[in-house]
């Protein structure tokens, strides 16, 4: 109890922070090649710079904000600014096109800030009680949880298991490169100064989610074409509120579409995406004949459905991160180097060291939802025209903000030549269908893997058997193995079924 | 060319390991990473040329359309790469004054903007943030270049 009015103190010193994360998250969010991930990539220095609590709220708002801004041009102009809102792109621009703009817009503010709403309550309540399972976990389970993520993620990538288990692996591969943490010893650094500590994991994370980015902007880029102007009759403030009437009126499609994306956000490497998709085909079992007919026409529910969803898998994702270390998307990834930068201890006993911190980040998930209410209204019939920006004004931008985040924390040339090199990789990956999220986890979770594997040796007088010995680790194995064969099983039953893309 | 790469750093990374002089404890981790990426790598290489190999005898049967192995979107980001490369070996010779506006105004020529008036704006503004709030307000020591110390 003491700790949360800590955490409730620091957060009401540091609130001023959310309405900015949120604006700056809004803008990020409508504009094209601005992804929520690499708009934070971009003001990592800025984060790094910021006290930690600061830096990581910032971080959370911005995130929330960023995954409501997508659904402005995706509701009036057709333009989805990531995949997560192309389900919006499709309901409420039909919205839209039958002149309800101002009614989708209503109606994508109010779903996101209930879903922000019930993630951030989820979040708050259920993190420290997971916490507390998490501390009961040794090193033994801890490491099995690490490869846990990791194959996970490498499960649901793009390009199949093997694509997602060598990406995976090469991030761990990575890892290693740095001093040896038990003798001593410099491994794999080729004699290189700049690399005794290692490869900077802000250089991976700037390169394969900045850089990279830019890079495979630069190969899709295409001229937006925009076939028609919304009505200016259409937007009004009348119309946002009857659009959030709708939403009010469906409190049960807000509670299953906002439980949906809770757990989504909760499975490393789901994301916005997939938790607007699983909501969405949710609502259409649901929904009565009458109504069904209307999804993919402009359908209400289907829009409060994904908006719901797209933002409670904000508050899911939160959690993987502070009960185990373990980011559940690439934008979480960013907020763990943010926390390993400043210092903060990753895993179970972030909640027992640092748990004002993390109780004021998973409160600024809270206040995010009524920011997103005030300030998605005041910039609804603005933020969409920034979908008219052209892409080539933003990448060059991103480029130069990308070699000052992998500049700025050893503040080596080096580390941007490294942002380069990851960029070129990333982009590799990405364009022949390997996971670069798997990547950057197991880059990210390289060590702490190590760390905990080693420990579980030790424990275990060098032998391997005690990671098969103990209940706990036993059952989290069966897990990892049904994490492998279920879907497998699945596809062979279903072959035309497209793959689920990690965010 | 993924494969291609983790197959080149896991072979160094082992042949490192055991060409160099170092505790046998010390060695068994990397060789328990670097082994499992040769292996996923060797496999999927395979793969991949087994799909070609296939694809090309469907299409040389008339099956499908011959395939398309290599198109040419990958020039922008390949050229705006090389770009940022040169951009950062110069960086200590030129410094940040003159890298970073050039570096903007050739990515922005890259994605085909033309407009001489917008790309020195946006050069002009990226120089202006770069200079006020990182190095000024941030305190970032960044580059002023060896020509102008």
């Amino acid at each position: 109890m003491e700790m949360i009015l800590e955490g409730l103190n620091l957060f009401l010193a540091n609130m001023w922070v959310i309405p900015v994360g949120v604006m700056v998250g809004m803008f990020a969010g409508a504009m094209p090649g601005l992804t929520p991930s690499n708009s934070l990539v971009m003001l990592l220095p800025l984060m790094i710079v910021l006290p930690p609590v600061k830096g990581l709220m910032f971080g959370t708002a911005l995130y929330a904000g960023a995954e409501m801004g997508n659904s402005f041009p995706a509701a009036i102009l057709n333009i989805p600014g990531s995949a997560g809102a192309s389900i919006t792109a499709i309901e409420g621009y039909a919205l839209s096109k039958r002149g309800f703009a101002a009614k989708a817009l209503g109606i994508c503010i109010t779903a996101s800030a209930i879903g922000a709403l019930i993630g951030g309550i989820f979040s708050v309540s259920a993190a420290p009680s997971l916490a507390k399972v998490a501390l009961k976990f040794s090193a033994v389970e801890n490491s099995i949880v690490v490869l846990f993520g990791i194959i996970v993620i490498a499960q649901i990538s793009q390009g199949g298991l093997l694509k997602g288990l060598l990406s995976g692996a090469f991030g761990l591969l990575l890892a290693i490169v740095g001093t040896d943490p038990i003798f001593g010893q410099f491994r794999s650094t080729y004699n290189i100064v700049y690399l005794f500590d290692g490869i900077s994991t802000i250089a991976i994370l700037v390169g394969l989610l900045g850089f990279g980015e830019v890079l495979n902007q630069l190969d899709t880029l295409r001229k937006v074409q925009v076939h028609s102007q919304p009505d200016k009759e259409a937007m009004g403030l009348k119309g946002i509120l009857s659009g959030a009437k709708e939403v009010i009126r469906r409190p049960l499609c807000c509670l299953r579409s906002g439980i949906i994306g809770l757990i989504i956000g909760a499975v490393p490497g789901a994301g916005a995406s997939v938790a607007s998709l699983m909501a969405y085909t949710q609502e259409l079992q649901f929904a009565k004949p009458a109504r069904k007919k209307l999804f993919g026409k402009g359908s209400e529910e289907g829009l409060i459905a994904a908006d719901t969803a797209n933002n409670s898998m904000v508050g899911g994702s939160l959690i993987p991160l502070m009960t185990l270390g373990i980011p559940g998307s690439a934008t979480m990834a960013v907020l763990l180097v943010v926390m390993t930068y400043h210092g903060l201890t990753i895993g179970p006993r972030l909640f027992e060291l640092h748990g004002e911190i993390v109780y004021a980040v998973l409160l600024s998930q809270l206040a995010a939802s009524v920011f997103i209410l005030i300030i998605g209204a005041m910039l609804a019939f603005f933020a969409f025209r920034l979908a008219y920006v052209s892409a080539g004004f933003i990448l060059p931008i991103v480029t130069v903000f990308c070699m000052i985040g992998g500049f700025a924390r050893n503040e080596y040339i080096f580390d941007m030549g490294l942002v380069v090199l990851f960029g070129l990789i990333g982009y590799i990956m990405k364009r022949n269908g390997y996971s670069v999220i798997g990547m950057l986890l197991g880059a990210i979770l390289g060590g702490m893997f190590e760390n905990y594997l080693l420990q579980g040796f030790r424990l275990g007088f060098n032998s391997p058997a005690i990671f098969f010995q103990r209940p706990v680790a036993l059952i989290l194995w069966a897990l990892l193995a049904l994490s492998l064969v279920v879907p497998w099983w699945f596809r062979k039953r279903s072959p035309g079924k497209p793959d689920i893309e990690a965010e | 060319m993924f494969p291609g790469i983790c197959l080149i750093v896991s072979i160094s990374m082992i042949y490192e390991q055991i060409a160099g002089d170092y505790r046998k404890e010390s060695m068994y981790y990397v060789l328990a990473i670097a082994g499992p990426v040769f292996a996923l790598s060797l496999i999927d290489m395979i793969v991949q040329l087994r799909g070609d190999a296939n694809a090309k005898r469907k299409a040389d049967a008339g099956d499908s359309p011959p395939p398309q192995f290599m198109d040419k979107t990958y020039v922008r980001p390949v050229l705006a790469a090389v770009t940022a490369l040169a951009g950062v070996l110069l960086l200590n010779v030129l410094g940040y004054f003159l890298v970073f506006p050039a570096l903007v105004i050739l990515i922005m020529l890259i994605a085909g903007m033309r407009s001489a008036l917008s790309i020195s704006l946006v050069a002009a503004g990226v120089l202006l943030v770069v200079h006020f709030i990182f190095v000024g307000l941030l305190g970032l020591d960044l580059p002023v270049g060896q020509l102008f110390n």
